[in-house]
């Protein structure tokens, strides 16, 4: 088994493909405690859209524009983290009390979603080329994405190191929160731009679904197997981090799909957390 | 029995005035002309129905919302000012894995300011406030698997660890049953004549109130006057309040209305 694990992470690609999503796994994991517990679960994949969009966008500019891009631009992570931004905009605040929040984020989606399909139709680049940029695949990140991500990964853990306090209060009692002085609304959208963050370094390197999975399925599983708020983050970067390497080698042993063979990996593990719950009592 | 009220005692040191306070959101008015005083060892209810402006008034009160007309005046010391506040049990969110410890030290967090964690200090504070509301012992177990009853008074203890000079309840008794209703209305009083502290408590149940504070005033009915409560709980009073018949009696001396 060793072997075969050795002869799995013998290649570059894969070693890249094993730290960065070790480094995602970490970090969507424990943001994803919050995203589960927020329920704001469909609030990733919207931002995660709307970060492609930005992607397509860049591109869809450069053709325009009459200039060729390099596939590894500043101006892609310029467009994602721009759209990103308007993102947590919009999700982070109540504009209005007619609409549902939940309906603007489902629109957010939709629209973001739609958007990247039409740019990225008009793209020079080739829709199958700009697919892969937009959606990613950790088997082709390279090094400067990993460096990229971990730049943007510090940030985000230094920020929540700093202020879980803070995040924590504003989440679990926004209102008493705001009655003794915090002011909610900033708390909320720096929360929701730490996410954004997150989200827009990470699907370039790990794809939206694989993003999307790692905010959702570690979380779930640490609040089933802990009981307790404090040991739910350091259990839920391990859940993040484990299905990594093993849903890699199975992806190669079994020639799977890397993201599904993960995603499925974490998804056994939580099976696995329901069950020893459901035992526990 | 209720705790007997300091009726005739003189008001202390007035910590925040409303002078010609109109509230509201955006252009519209919910409140309007609000004239009064909170002293230091009041311990005052505002009764009101459900969307009268209860919770309005108490974001003015706490200085969350500025009023559209008129101004609020904070007397005294900054920290005259330190508020404990409890809100409705149905704001919290329940789903969060938090002990009762955690909830209470998050009384202690405003004081702390940014960047900063809780202490051991902070937590002997915690601890003593859950002393305080007599649920020492819940210390460990999960907030979220509380009753109703033990769960507002995890809220207090909350409240009590940022040593507030002034304690803002809303809707302290909703969803209890009369024992929990009376354990927590007693915990109140007690907390007001052995800390000293200046109260406010919202309810839209007038017998909940009417036995416990001092001052008493009605929201979405009349003008809102917060007066003494010989004064505003007669039936001559509370019939041109709510314009209907309503009888005031005593039963074990505790004033009950009845309509």
């Amino acid at each position: 088994m060793l072997a075969s694990i050795q002869e799995t992470f013998a290649a570059d690609f894969m070693q890249r493909a094993l730290l960065a999503g070790m480094l995602v796994g970490a970090l969507c994991g424990y943001l994803g405690v919050y995203v589960v517990l927020k329920r704001i679960v469909f609030v990733g994949v919207a931002l995660a859209e709307m970060s492609s969009a930005g992607v397509a966008l860049a591109f869809w500019a450069a053709t325009i524009l009459g200039f060729a891009m390099e596939e590894h631009s500043p101006l892609t992570m310029i467009g994602a983290l721009a759209l990103m931004l308007v993102g947590v905009l919009l999700f982070s605040l109540r504009w209005t009390k007619t609409v549902p929040h939940e309906s603007t984020i489902g629109v957010g989606y939709a629209v973001a979603a739609a958007a990247g399909l039409m740019l990225m139709s008009h793209s020079a680049k080739g829709e199958a080329h700009v697919m892969q940029l937009m959606f990613g695949n950790i088997l082709y990140v390279s090094s400067r994405e990993i460096w990229e991500f971990a730049a943007a990964a510090a940030l985000v853990a230094l920020v929540h190191t700093l202020f879980a306090k803070e995040f924590l209060f504003v989440s679990f009692d926004p209102e008493t929160a705001n009655a003794l002085g915090y002011r909610t609304r900033f708390w909320e959208m720096l929360f929701y731009l730490t996410l954004g963050l997150t989200i827009a370094f990470a699907i370039r390197v790990a794809g939206v679904l694989l993003v999307f999975s790692l905010l959702v399925l570690p979380g779930v599983t640490a609040l089933l197997l802990t009981r307790h708020l404090r040991r739910a983050f350091p259990v839920a970067i391990l859940a993040g981090v484990l299905p990594i390497g093993i849903g890699l080698t199975l992806s190669y042993a079994l020639d799977f799909p890397s993201a599904a063979s993960i995603i499925m990996v974490s998804f056994v593990f939580m099976l696995l957390a329901g069950g020893a719950r459901l035992v526990r009592g | 029995m209720p705790a007997a009220r300091e009726t005739q005692r003189a008001p202390g040191a007035p910590l925040i005035s409303f002078e010609g306070v109109c509230l509201g959101y955006g252009s519209k008015e919910v409140l309007t002309d609000l004239r009064f005083t909170i002293h230091q060892g009041d311990y005052i209810g505002i009764v009101g129905p459900n969307g009268a402006g209860k919770t309005t008034l108490l974001k003015a009160v706490l200085g969350v919302t500025r009023p559209l007309r008129g101004r609020v005046v904070r007397h005294g010391e900054r920290g005259a000012h330190r508020f404990g506040y409890v809100p409705q049990l149905n704001t919290i969110d329940d789903s969060y894995p938090l002990t009762v410890l955690e909830v209470v030290l998050m009384g202690r967090y405003p004081l702390l300011g940014l960047m900063r964690r809780p202490r051991k200090a902070d937590r002997e504070r915690a601890l003593h406030a859950l002393e305080q509301v007599g649920i020492a012992d819940l210390a460990p177990r999960l907030f979220r698997d509380l009753s109703g009853g033990q769960r507002q008074r995890a809220l207090m203890a909350r409240a009590l660890a940022s040593d507030p000079c002034i304690l803002v309840l809303d809707e302290p008794t909703n969803d209890m049953d009369i024992v929990g209703e009376r354990a927590t209305m007693e915990l109140i009083d007690r907390l007001h004549h052995e800390n000293g502290l200046t109260v406010l408590v919202v309810s839209h149940l007038l017998n909940v109130l009417v036995p416990h504070v001092c001052r008493i005033a009605f929201l979405g009915v009349g003008d809102f006057r917060l007066l003494p409560i010989q004064e505003a709980i007669t039936e001559e009073h509370l019939e041109r309040v709510y314009r209907t018949p309503i009888t005031v009696t005593e039963v074990d001396g505790r004033r009950v209305v009845l309509w």
